[in-house]
Protein backbone atom coordinates (compact mmCIF):
# COMPACT_ATOMS: atom_id res chain seq x y z
CA UNK A 1 0.00 0.00 0.00
CA UNK A 2 2.77 2.37 1.02
CA UNK A 3 4.74 1.67 -2.18
CA UNK A 4 1.70 2.51 -4.31
CA UNK A 5 1.18 5.78 -2.43
CA UNK A 6 4.86 6.58 -2.89
CA UNK A 7 4.72 5.84 -6.62
CA UNK A 8 1.56 7.92 -6.99
CA UNK A 9 3.26 10.79 -5.22
CA UNK A 10 6.34 10.54 -7.48
CA UNK A 11 4.15 10.35 -10.55
CA UNK A 12 2.24 13.43 -9.42
CA UNK A 13 5.43 15.34 -8.74
CA UNK A 14 6.66 14.54 -12.25
CA UNK A 15 3.32 15.56 -13.75
CA UNK A 16 3.39 18.88 -11.88
CA UNK A 17 6.99 19.53 -12.94
CA UNK A 18 6.14 18.83 -16.61
CA UNK A 19 2.90 20.84 -16.69
CA UNK A 20 3.18 24.60 -16.76
CA UNK A 21 0.36 26.42 -15.00
CA UNK A 22 -0.20 30.09 -15.76
CA UNK A 23 -2.85 32.19 -14.05
CA UNK A 24 -4.15 35.41 -15.58
CA UNK A 25 -5.68 37.44 -12.76
CA UNK A 26 -6.34 40.85 -11.24
CA UNK A 27 -5.79 41.78 -7.60
CA UNK A 28 -9.48 42.65 -7.04
CA UNK A 29 -11.07 39.61 -8.64
CA UNK A 30 -12.51 37.50 -5.85
CA UNK A 31 -12.43 34.24 -7.80
CA UNK A 32 -8.73 34.73 -8.53
CA UNK A 33 -8.13 34.84 -4.78
CA UNK A 34 -10.21 31.71 -4.30
CA UNK A 35 -8.41 29.94 -7.14
CA UNK A 36 -4.97 30.83 -5.77
CA UNK A 37 -5.97 29.40 -2.39
CA UNK A 38 -7.10 26.24 -4.15
CA UNK A 39 -3.73 25.96 -5.92
CA UNK A 40 -1.85 26.51 -2.69
CA UNK A 41 -3.93 23.90 -0.87
CA UNK A 42 -3.13 21.36 -3.57
CA UNK A 43 0.56 22.27 -3.92
CA UNK A 44 0.17 23.48 -7.48
CA UNK A 45 3.01 25.70 -8.62
CA UNK A 46 1.85 28.44 -10.93
CA UNK A 47 3.02 31.58 -12.64
CA UNK A 48 0.71 34.54 -12.05
CA UNK A 49 0.30 37.50 -14.37
CA UNK A 50 -1.65 40.58 -13.34
CA UNK A 51 -3.61 41.59 -16.43
CA UNK A 52 -4.69 44.82 -14.76
CA UNK A 53 -1.12 46.06 -15.10
CA UNK A 54 0.39 43.95 -17.86
CA UNK A 55 -1.32 45.11 -21.03
CA UNK A 56 0.55 42.62 -23.22
CA UNK A 57 -0.67 39.76 -21.03
CA UNK A 58 -4.26 41.10 -21.19
CA UNK A 59 -4.03 41.16 -24.99
CA UNK A 60 -2.65 37.62 -24.99
CA UNK A 61 -5.47 36.44 -22.70
CA UNK A 62 -8.14 38.11 -24.86
CA UNK A 63 -6.72 36.49 -27.98
CA UNK A 64 -6.57 33.05 -26.38
CA UNK A 65 -10.07 33.11 -24.90
CA UNK A 66 -12.04 35.63 -26.94
CA UNK A 67 -13.23 37.24 -23.74
CA UNK A 68 -11.84 39.35 -20.92
CA UNK A 69 -13.12 37.81 -17.70
CA UNK A 70 -10.61 36.58 -15.11
CA UNK A 71 -9.41 34.21 -13.78
CA UNK A 72 -8.06 32.39 -16.80
CA UNK A 73 -5.85 29.38 -16.17
CA UNK A 74 -3.51 27.93 -18.74
CA UNK A 75 -2.62 24.32 -17.98
CA UNK A 76 -0.20 22.99 -20.56
CA UNK A 77 -2.10 23.37 -23.84
CA UNK A 78 -5.50 23.84 -22.23
CA UNK A 79 -7.14 27.11 -21.24
CA UNK A 80 -9.87 27.33 -18.59
CA UNK A 81 -12.01 30.45 -18.19
CA UNK A 82 -13.33 31.16 -14.70
CA UNK A 83 -12.98 29.27 -11.42
CA UNK A 84 -14.09 25.96 -12.93
CA UNK A 85 -12.88 23.73 -10.13
CA UNK A 86 -14.06 20.53 -11.80
CA UNK A 87 -12.25 21.18 -15.06
CA UNK A 88 -9.11 22.51 -13.40
CA UNK A 89 -8.97 19.54 -11.01
CA UNK A 90 -9.35 17.15 -13.91
CA UNK A 91 -6.59 18.78 -15.94
CA UNK A 92 -4.27 18.87 -12.94
CA UNK A 93 -5.23 15.35 -11.89
CA UNK A 94 -6.29 16.56 -8.45
CA UNK A 95 -8.70 14.17 -6.75
CA UNK B 1 -39.41 7.14 -7.81
CA UNK B 2 -37.51 7.77 -4.63
CA UNK B 3 -39.57 10.25 -2.65
CA UNK B 4 -37.47 12.46 -0.44
CA UNK B 5 -38.61 14.35 2.59
CA UNK B 6 -37.10 17.66 1.52
CA UNK B 7 -35.47 19.36 -1.44
CA UNK B 8 -33.62 22.64 -1.02
CA UNK B 9 -33.17 24.67 -4.20
CA UNK B 10 -30.23 27.09 -4.15
CA UNK B 11 -26.66 27.11 -2.84
CA UNK B 12 -26.25 30.50 -1.20
CA UNK B 13 -26.28 31.47 2.49
CA UNK B 14 -29.98 30.60 2.96
CA UNK B 15 -29.85 27.24 1.15
CA UNK B 16 -26.61 26.10 2.75
CA UNK B 17 -27.84 27.01 6.25
CA UNK B 18 -31.07 25.10 5.60
CA UNK B 19 -28.92 22.18 4.41
CA UNK B 20 -26.80 22.19 7.56
CA UNK B 21 -29.90 22.16 9.79
CA UNK B 22 -31.54 19.49 7.62
CA UNK B 23 -28.45 17.29 7.90
CA UNK B 24 -28.37 17.70 11.67
CA UNK B 25 -32.07 16.78 11.82
CA UNK B 26 -31.22 13.73 9.70
CA UNK B 27 -33.85 14.57 7.13
CA UNK B 28 -33.82 12.56 3.93
CA UNK B 29 -33.03 15.48 1.69
CA UNK B 30 -31.22 16.88 -1.31
CA UNK B 31 -29.77 20.28 -2.16
CA UNK B 32 -29.97 21.26 -5.82
CA UNK B 33 -28.06 24.26 -7.09
CA UNK B 34 -26.82 25.55 -10.42
CA UNK B 35 -23.49 26.50 -8.81
CA UNK B 36 -21.99 27.88 -5.63
CA UNK B 37 -21.46 31.43 -6.89
CA UNK B 38 -24.45 33.77 -6.84
CA UNK B 39 -24.33 37.19 -5.26
CA UNK B 40 -21.97 36.23 -2.42
CA UNK B 41 -19.59 34.55 -4.84
CA UNK B 42 -19.28 37.83 -6.69
CA UNK B 43 -19.04 40.02 -3.61
CA UNK B 44 -15.87 41.78 -2.63
CA UNK B 45 -14.77 42.19 0.94
CA UNK B 46 -17.37 41.36 3.60
CA UNK B 47 -17.04 43.06 6.94
CA UNK B 48 -20.38 42.29 8.56
CA UNK B 49 -20.41 38.53 8.96
CA UNK B 50 -19.92 37.93 12.71
CA UNK B 51 -16.65 36.22 13.53
CA UNK B 52 -14.92 37.36 10.34
CA UNK B 53 -13.62 40.91 10.51
CA UNK B 54 -12.66 40.94 6.88
CA UNK B 55 -13.31 38.14 4.40
CA UNK B 56 -13.76 37.83 0.64
CA UNK B 57 -17.27 36.85 -0.48
CA UNK B 58 -16.21 33.63 -2.28
CA UNK B 59 -14.07 32.64 0.67
CA UNK B 60 -17.01 32.93 3.06
CA UNK B 61 -19.21 31.00 0.64
CA UNK B 62 -16.57 28.28 0.33
CA UNK B 63 -16.47 27.98 4.11
CA UNK B 64 -20.30 27.66 4.23
CA UNK B 65 -20.11 24.99 1.55
CA UNK B 66 -17.40 22.94 3.24
CA UNK B 67 -19.37 23.12 6.49
CA UNK B 68 -22.36 21.57 4.71
CA UNK B 69 -20.17 18.98 2.96
CA UNK B 70 -18.96 17.91 6.36
CA UNK B 71 -22.37 16.30 6.96
CA UNK B 72 -22.57 14.17 3.79
CA UNK B 73 -25.89 15.81 2.93
CA UNK B 74 -26.60 15.00 -0.74
CA UNK B 75 -25.79 17.87 -3.10
CA UNK B 76 -26.32 17.93 -6.85
CA UNK B 77 -25.06 20.74 -9.03
CA UNK B 78 -27.94 20.96 -11.48
CA UNK B 79 -30.00 23.94 -12.54
CA UNK B 80 -33.66 23.70 -11.59
CA UNK B 81 -35.89 24.45 -14.55
CA UNK B 82 -39.30 23.86 -13.05
CA UNK B 83 -41.27 23.04 -9.94
CA UNK B 84 -44.71 21.48 -9.90
CA UNK B 85 -47.09 19.74 -7.56
CA UNK B 86 -47.04 15.94 -7.55
CA UNK B 87 -49.42 13.49 -5.92
CA UNK B 88 -47.69 13.49 -2.54
CA UNK B 89 -45.68 16.67 -2.64
CA UNK B 90 -43.58 18.36 -5.29
CA UNK B 91 -41.67 17.48 -8.41
CA UNK B 92 -38.47 19.43 -9.06
CA UNK B 93 -37.34 19.37 -12.67
CA UNK B 94 -33.74 19.82 -13.76
CA UNK B 95 -32.27 19.27 -17.22
CA UNK B 96 -33.49 15.82 -18.19
CA UNK B 97 -34.19 14.70 -14.62
CA UNK B 98 -36.80 15.11 -11.93
CA UNK B 99 -36.81 14.67 -8.17
CA UNK B 100 -39.73 14.36 -5.76
CA UNK B 101 -40.13 15.46 -2.18
CA UNK B 102 -42.76 16.14 0.47
CA UNK B 103 -41.54 19.68 1.09
CA UNK B 104 -39.40 22.20 -0.81
CA UNK B 105 -37.41 25.21 0.34
CA UNK B 106 -36.63 27.78 -2.34
CA UNK B 107 -33.47 29.83 -1.78
CA UNK B 108 -32.53 30.85 -5.30
CA UNK B 109 -31.47 34.43 -4.50
CA UNK B 110 -31.20 37.25 -6.98
CA UNK B 111 -29.22 38.17 -10.09
CA UNK B 112 -28.21 41.50 -11.63
CA UNK B 113 -31.05 43.19 -13.49
CA UNK B 114 -30.29 43.20 -17.21
CA UNK B 115 -30.70 46.36 -19.25
CA UNK B 116 -32.35 44.46 -22.12
CA UNK B 117 -30.78 46.38 -24.98
CA UNK B 118 -29.24 45.06 -28.20
CA UNK B 119 -25.60 44.03 -27.79
CA UNK B 120 -25.83 43.44 -24.04
CA UNK B 121 -26.01 39.65 -24.08
CA UNK B 122 -23.62 39.34 -26.99
CA UNK B 123 -20.83 41.25 -25.23
CA UNK B 124 -21.05 39.83 -21.71
CA UNK B 125 -17.43 39.07 -20.74
CA UNK B 126 -16.31 41.05 -23.77
CA UNK B 127 -16.70 44.49 -22.27
CA UNK B 128 -20.17 44.20 -20.71
CA UNK B 129 -20.06 43.42 -17.00
CA UNK B 130 -22.35 43.47 -13.97
CA UNK B 131 -19.52 43.53 -11.44
CA UNK B 132 -17.08 46.42 -11.08
CA UNK B 133 -15.15 44.67 -8.30
CA UNK B 134 -14.62 41.65 -10.56
CA UNK B 135 -13.77 43.27 -13.87
CA UNK B 136 -13.04 46.96 -13.25
CA UNK B 137 -9.27 46.57 -13.07
CA UNK B 138 -9.17 45.33 -16.67
CA UNK B 139 -9.98 48.79 -17.95
CA UNK B 140 -6.81 50.70 -17.05
CA UNK B 141 -6.64 53.94 -19.01
CA UNK B 142 -9.74 53.04 -20.98
CA UNK B 143 -13.01 54.92 -21.37
CA UNK B 144 -15.85 53.13 -19.63
CA UNK B 145 -19.56 53.70 -19.02
CA UNK B 146 -21.62 52.80 -16.03
CA UNK B 147 -25.35 52.50 -16.46
CA UNK B 148 -27.29 53.43 -13.33
CA UNK B 149 -26.91 56.35 -10.96
CA UNK B 150 -27.92 54.62 -7.73
CA UNK B 151 -25.52 53.73 -4.91
CA UNK B 152 -24.11 50.67 -6.71
CA UNK B 153 -23.52 52.74 -9.85
CA UNK B 154 -21.86 55.58 -7.94
CA UNK B 155 -19.62 53.28 -5.91
CA UNK B 156 -18.73 51.48 -9.12
CA UNK B 157 -17.95 54.76 -10.86
CA UNK B 158 -15.62 55.81 -8.04
CA UNK B 159 -13.78 52.50 -8.23
CA UNK B 160 -13.58 52.70 -12.02
CA UNK B 161 -12.31 56.28 -11.96
CA UNK B 162 -9.18 54.99 -10.20
CA UNK B 163 -8.38 52.82 -13.21
CA UNK B 164 -10.14 54.32 -16.19
CA UNK B 165 -9.27 57.31 -18.31
CA UNK B 166 -12.81 58.56 -18.31
CA UNK B 167 -15.97 57.23 -16.67
CA UNK B 168 -19.44 58.15 -17.93
CA UNK B 169 -22.42 57.64 -15.64
CA UNK B 170 -25.70 57.24 -17.51
CA UNK B 171 -28.79 57.84 -15.40
CA UNK B 172 -32.28 57.61 -16.84
CA UNK B 173 -33.84 59.92 -14.22
CA UNK B 174 -33.28 63.66 -14.06
CA UNK B 175 -30.94 63.34 -11.10
CA UNK B 176 -28.67 60.76 -9.45
CA UNK B 177 -30.47 58.37 -7.08
CA UNK B 178 -27.62 57.55 -4.70
CA UNK B 179 -26.68 58.91 -1.27
CA UNK B 180 -25.64 62.55 -1.08
CA UNK B 181 -22.16 61.85 0.19
CA UNK B 182 -21.48 59.50 -2.73
CA UNK B 183 -22.85 62.08 -5.18
CA UNK B 184 -20.46 64.69 -3.75
CA UNK B 185 -17.52 62.31 -4.06
CA UNK B 186 -18.43 61.52 -7.68
CA UNK B 187 -18.74 65.21 -8.54
CA UNK B 188 -15.25 65.84 -7.14
CA UNK B 189 -13.66 63.37 -9.56
CA UNK B 190 -12.40 65.11 -12.67
CA UNK B 191 -12.57 62.00 -14.85
CA UNK B 192 -16.24 61.22 -14.16
CA UNK B 193 -18.86 62.72 -16.45
CA UNK B 194 -22.51 62.63 -15.44
CA UNK B 195 -25.23 62.19 -18.02
CA UNK B 196 -28.75 62.44 -16.63
CA UNK B 197 -32.10 61.93 -18.39
CA UNK B 198 -30.45 59.56 -20.82
CA UNK B 199 -31.61 56.13 -21.93
CA UNK B 200 -29.01 53.58 -22.99
CA UNK B 201 -30.22 52.07 -26.25
CA UNK B 202 -27.54 49.87 -27.74
CA UNK B 203 -24.10 48.43 -27.04
CA UNK B 204 -21.83 48.19 -30.06
CA UNK B 205 -18.61 46.34 -30.85
CA UNK B 206 -16.89 43.80 -33.05
CA UNK B 207 -14.99 41.16 -31.05
CA UNK B 208 -15.17 43.38 -27.97
CA UNK B 209 -17.21 46.44 -26.96
CA UNK B 210 -16.34 49.64 -28.78
CA UNK B 211 -19.15 51.95 -27.71
CA UNK B 212 -22.73 52.58 -26.75
CA UNK B 213 -25.62 54.62 -28.03
CA UNK B 214 -28.02 56.56 -25.84
CA UNK B 215 -31.05 58.76 -26.27
CA UNK B 216 -31.21 62.12 -24.58
CA UNK B 217 -34.73 62.12 -23.15
CA UNK B 218 -34.95 65.95 -23.12
CA UNK B 219 -34.70 66.35 -26.87
CA UNK B 220 -35.03 62.78 -28.19
CA UNK B 221 -31.65 62.95 -29.91
CA UNK B 222 -29.32 59.95 -30.03
CA UNK B 223 -25.62 60.17 -29.25
CA UNK B 224 -22.70 57.75 -29.15
CA UNK B 225 -19.97 57.22 -26.59
CA UNK B 226 -16.70 55.53 -27.40
CA UNK B 227 -16.15 53.16 -24.49
CA UNK B 228 -14.49 49.76 -24.13
CA UNK B 229 -16.38 48.76 -21.02
CA UNK B 230 -20.05 48.99 -20.08
CA UNK B 231 -20.95 48.23 -16.46
CA UNK B 232 -24.62 47.69 -15.71
CA UNK B 233 -25.67 48.58 -12.17
CA UNK B 234 -29.43 48.92 -12.21
CA UNK B 235 -30.32 46.69 -9.29
CA UNK B 236 -31.16 43.03 -9.06
CA UNK B 237 -34.12 40.75 -9.71
CA UNK B 238 -35.25 37.63 -7.83
CA UNK B 239 -34.63 34.22 -9.39
CA UNK B 240 -38.29 33.24 -9.23
CA UNK B 241 -39.21 32.78 -12.88
CA UNK B 242 -39.01 28.96 -12.81
CA UNK B 243 -41.95 28.82 -10.41
CA UNK B 244 -44.65 29.22 -13.07
CA UNK B 245 -47.44 30.47 -10.87
CA UNK B 246 -47.02 27.70 -8.27
CA UNK B 247 -46.42 30.22 -5.52
CA UNK B 248 -47.63 33.72 -4.76
CA UNK B 249 -45.20 36.52 -5.71
CA UNK B 250 -45.36 40.23 -4.87
CA UNK B 251 -45.37 42.97 -7.52
CA UNK B 252 -41.57 42.80 -7.87
CA UNK B 253 -41.61 39.00 -8.34
CA UNK B 254 -40.38 38.17 -4.85
CA UNK B 255 -41.89 35.11 -3.16
CA UNK B 256 -44.35 36.19 -0.47
CA UNK B 257 -43.58 34.50 2.83
CA UNK B 258 -44.95 34.54 6.34
CA UNK B 259 -42.18 36.44 8.16
CA UNK B 260 -42.36 34.18 11.20
CA UNK B 261 -42.21 30.78 9.52
CA UNK B 262 -40.97 31.34 5.93
CA UNK B 263 -44.08 29.51 4.71
CA UNK B 264 -45.37 30.49 1.28
CA UNK B 265 -49.04 30.55 0.32
CA UNK B 266 -48.56 27.00 -1.07
CA UNK B 267 -48.64 24.26 1.54
CA UNK B 268 -45.35 22.38 1.89
CA UNK B 269 -43.47 25.07 0.03
CA UNK B 270 -41.09 27.31 1.98
CA UNK B 271 -38.73 30.07 0.85
CA UNK B 272 -35.86 31.98 2.40
CA UNK B 273 -33.33 34.71 1.67
CA UNK B 274 -33.10 37.29 -1.10
CA UNK B 275 -35.62 35.58 -3.41
CA UNK B 276 -38.35 36.37 -0.87
CA UNK B 277 -40.02 39.60 0.22
CA UNK B 278 -37.87 39.69 3.38
CA UNK B 279 -37.03 43.36 3.86
CA UNK B 280 -33.28 43.18 4.44
CA UNK B 281 -31.20 41.54 1.75
CA UNK B 282 -28.16 40.65 3.85
CA UNK B 283 -26.02 37.50 4.10
CA UNK B 284 -26.58 37.19 7.83
CA UNK B 285 -30.34 37.64 7.40
CA UNK B 286 -30.46 35.09 4.58
CA UNK B 287 -28.65 32.53 6.75
CA UNK B 288 -31.12 33.12 9.59
CA UNK B 289 -34.06 32.84 7.22
CA UNK B 290 -32.67 29.55 5.88
CA UNK B 291 -32.66 28.21 9.43
CA UNK B 292 -36.23 29.40 10.06
CA UNK B 293 -37.47 27.86 6.81
CA UNK B 294 -35.86 24.51 7.65
CA UNK B 295 -37.29 24.37 11.15
CA UNK B 296 -40.77 25.13 9.77
CA UNK B 297 -40.34 22.56 7.00
CA UNK B 298 -39.17 20.03 9.58
CA UNK B 299 -42.33 20.37 11.65
CA UNK B 300 -44.42 20.25 8.46
CA UNK B 301 -42.73 16.99 7.39
CA UNK B 302 -42.89 15.33 10.81
CA UNK B 303 -46.48 16.26 11.67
Amino acid sequence: MKIITFLQKKRKEKFMADTKVKLYSTPTCTYCVALKKFFEKNDVEFEEVNVAEDEEALKEMKEKTGQMGVPVTEIGEDVVVGFDKKKISKLLEIN
Amino acid sequence: MNMKELIIIGGGPAGITAGIYAARKKLDGLLLTKDFIGQLGNAGVMENWPGEKNIQGPELLESFKSHLENYEFPIKQEEVEGLEKSEDGFRVITEGKSFESEAVIITTGRRPRPLNVPGEEEFVGKGVSYCVTCDGALFQDKNVAIVGGGNAGLEGALELSDYGKKVFILEIGDRLQGDEYLIDKVKDRKNIELLTKVKTEKIMGDDFVTGLEYENLSDGKSSKLEVEGVFIEIGSIPNSNFLNGLVELNDVSEIKIDPETCRTATEGLFAAGDVTDVRDKQVVVAAGEGCKALLSAYSYIKN
